[in-house]
């Protein structure tokens, strides 16, 4: 069975979306401990390949096929190939990872802010629906399948964009659909150029024919593909529709919607890496311009914002950017040293947005949950009502900003000292975006927590939202005091992935 | 300790440094003067004695870097006014950035 993972990972969420509905009618109790389960079998599976790529190395899934792991068993068919390897498998462990803590987390928030019910059933659909999506597209190694769960991502989260069922956040998901088409429409035009010239869709086999052929119709291609993935990731200057999105969706949501946006930059990495490398100096260093500009105007329009989540939405375009210029320089310097650890550092900035913007959000929702306010102006006083709350926010806003010892600031230096190379004024920006960031949280932090004490209501948080934001915490001081255990162990089997297109390419071809 | 490219990095270093530098500073502060009183002006900030157009709140405390990037935040304000049309212009214009790049350079 355990060979089949690498669909059964996929398979196992979407049975269980459709499947929840169902089982929901039988009790909201049975409902949860039946996606809980099928998380936490998705994560074993999840953890399963990471560690068969830590032995066997890259491998391609083929489905239908009658040995999975030849993936042209007849000539070149058109099937559905996956390709595990240690990027592959990190972004579907990281994906699984956050979608179960997330879903802990939202148990009893959905229960106050939804009051459970039918309501609560179609969120836990729309969650493991979002997840299958997000696992197809860390895993799969053709283009139309990218496609297809691409559209499935972006349907489900635009399904729960609109869950409060108010107004704004009708008007949030409405513009996340139109986005989310525009960006489809795209893709699927630089997908079908593709298509025409090679009558293939496989990305192995059409960077074998790369090789040998770089047309002008491939450079067009590349471009609308590259710009729709922007356009999903939130990069500058198509960013907006991310900060009405982040600030409308429950909180849990939006922690899977920053895993989904790094999922994003995981398949721009692929692409640009694997497939269009002949093109990597220009990309590489359109991808570190881009970022760039996401730092200075993430970080900058963060600075007057007057809603919590809204401020953390830009913090996280900012972080994004961070990560685009790590993976920017990994392509601008491919053949050098700095490039990839340049990349090292990218990859790990994954890691870490996932868990620190992850938390960020995380106290967000909570602070709505005690308060039913994320209005700055209207907050305050909060750490004489929770302690915990204030300490994790601490945590979180060290981490963010990339101070040390937290897991950011490793990321970042790591960051710092390779675009260097490449060229100085990034490594301003990098560093002048951390202090910015600094001083947009420490001012939210002294309007929210400190001052005199929350006079209006404040219910309990609950043990379950508590405990999930204290493994993040954790979590960040663990990869802060030990980088080397992500580095060593998560990192660098990714980045040797990423690095070795021949390999990719072996593996299939 | 990690290899970071050009140097390298050990928290286990940093936080004997903290732990080192925190003895110091409690060290100098137990010299200072022990009949200080927060009441005074003294605890007061000091606004170099610039004008101070609005109320000291914590909303307000970059209310400088505000005033002096007004140009720069009157623009992105006209920038992120939240209709999708214009979101959809901005692809538009990334597209063709993106498209003349590619195929010029």
């Amino acid at each position: 069975m355990m060979e089949h993972a690498p669909a059964l990972v996929i398979a196992f969420p979407l049975f269980a979306a459709f499947a929840s509905h169902l089982i929901g009618r039988l009790g909201s109790r049975i409902r949860d401990i039946w996606v809980f389960a099928s998380l936490l079998l998705t994560w074993l599976f999840a953890v399963f390949l990471n560690l068969e790529v830590m032995q066997r190395g890259t491998y391609a899934y083929t489905l239908g096929a009658d040995i999975s792991s030849l993936a042209s068993p007849a000539g070149f068919p058109v099937r559905i190939v996956l390709v595990i390897d240690g990027m592959s498998a990190l972004i579907a462990f990281m994906a699984v990872s956050v979608t179960l803590a997330s879903f802990i987390y939202s148990r009893r928030f959905m229960e106050r802010v939804s009051g459970g019910g039918e309501s609560a059933d179609r969120y836990c659909s729309l969650v493991l629906l979002f997840l299958a999506g997000m696992l197809g597209m860390g895993l799969t190694g053709d283009f139309f399948t990218l496609f297809v769960f691409l559209e499935m991502t972006s349907i489900s989260s635009a399904s729960l964009v609109a869950f409060f069922r108010k107004g704004s956040s009708f008007e949030a998901a409405f513009k996340y659909m139109i986005i989310s088409a525009i960006n489809a429409l795209f893709l699927l035009f630089g997908i079908g150029m593709i298509y025409s010239q090679y009558g293939l869709l496989n990305m192995a086999a059409i960077a074998n024919e790369m090789v040998l052929n770089f047309s002008f119709l491939d450079k067009v291609a590349l471009s609308l593909i590259v710009s729709a993935i922007l356009l999903k990731l939130g990069s500058v200057p198509v960013h907006m529709w991310k900060v009405d999105v982040y600030q409308k969706v429950p909180s849990s949501v939006a922690v899977m919607c920053i895993t989904s946006s790094l999922v994003g930059i995981y398949v721009l990495s692929r692409i640009l890496f694997s497939v269009f490398f002949s093109m990597s100096a220009l990309t590489g260093w359109m991808i570190v311009c881009l970022g760039s500009l996401s730092i200075i105007v993430g970080v900058s329009m963060a600075l007057p914002q007057k809603d919590l989540k809204r401020m953390i939405a830009y913090a996280s375009i900012a972080e994004i950017g961070y990560v685009m210029l790590g993976i920017g320089t990994g392509l601008a310097g491919m053949s050098s040293t700095f490039g990839t650890v340049a990349l090292s550092g990218g990859v790990f900035h994954i890691i870490n947005d996932a868990l620190d913007l992850g938390l960020m959000f995380l106290i967000a929702g909570a602070v709505f949950y005690a308060t039913g306010k994320t209005g700055i102006s209207k907050l305050g006083g909060i750490a004489h009502r929770s302690a915990s709350l204030s300490v994790l926010f601490i945590i979180g806003m060290l981490a963010v900003s990339g101070i040390p010892p937290f897991n950011g600031f490793v990321s970042k230096l790591i960051m710092y000292e390779s675009v260097f190379c490449l060229n100085p004024v990034l490594s301003v920006i990098g560093i002048l975006g951390s202090i910015l960031m600094l001083s947009v949280f420490v001012k939210v932090f002294a309007s929210v927590f400190l001052g005199s004490p929350y006079k209006g209501k404040f219910r309990e948080i609950p043990l379950s939202m508590t405990a999930v934001m204290w493994i993040f915490a954790l979590l960040i001081i663990l990869l802060g005091l030990f980088p080397g255990l992500a580095l060593d162990g998560l990192v660098s089997p990714a980045v040797e992935a990423l690095l070795g297109h021949g390999i990719y390419m072996g593996v299939i071809i | 300790m990690i290899s970071t490219g050009m140097g390298s990095w050990s928290p286990l270093v940093f936080l004997i440094c903290v732990a080192f530098i925190s003895v110091v500073v409690q060290i100098i502060r137990s010299l200072g003067e022990g009949g200080f009183r927060k009441e005074e002006d003294k605890a007061e900030a000091f606004f170099s004695g610039g004008r101070l157009l609005i109320k000291n709140r914590v909303m307000d405390v970059y209310w400088g870097f505000f005033d002096a990037m007004g140009r720069y935040y009157g623009w992105m304000k006209r920038m992120h006014n939240g209709i999708v049309n214009d979101y959809v212009y901005w692809f538009v214009l990334l597209v063709t950035v993106v498209i003349g790049v590619v195929i010029l350079l």
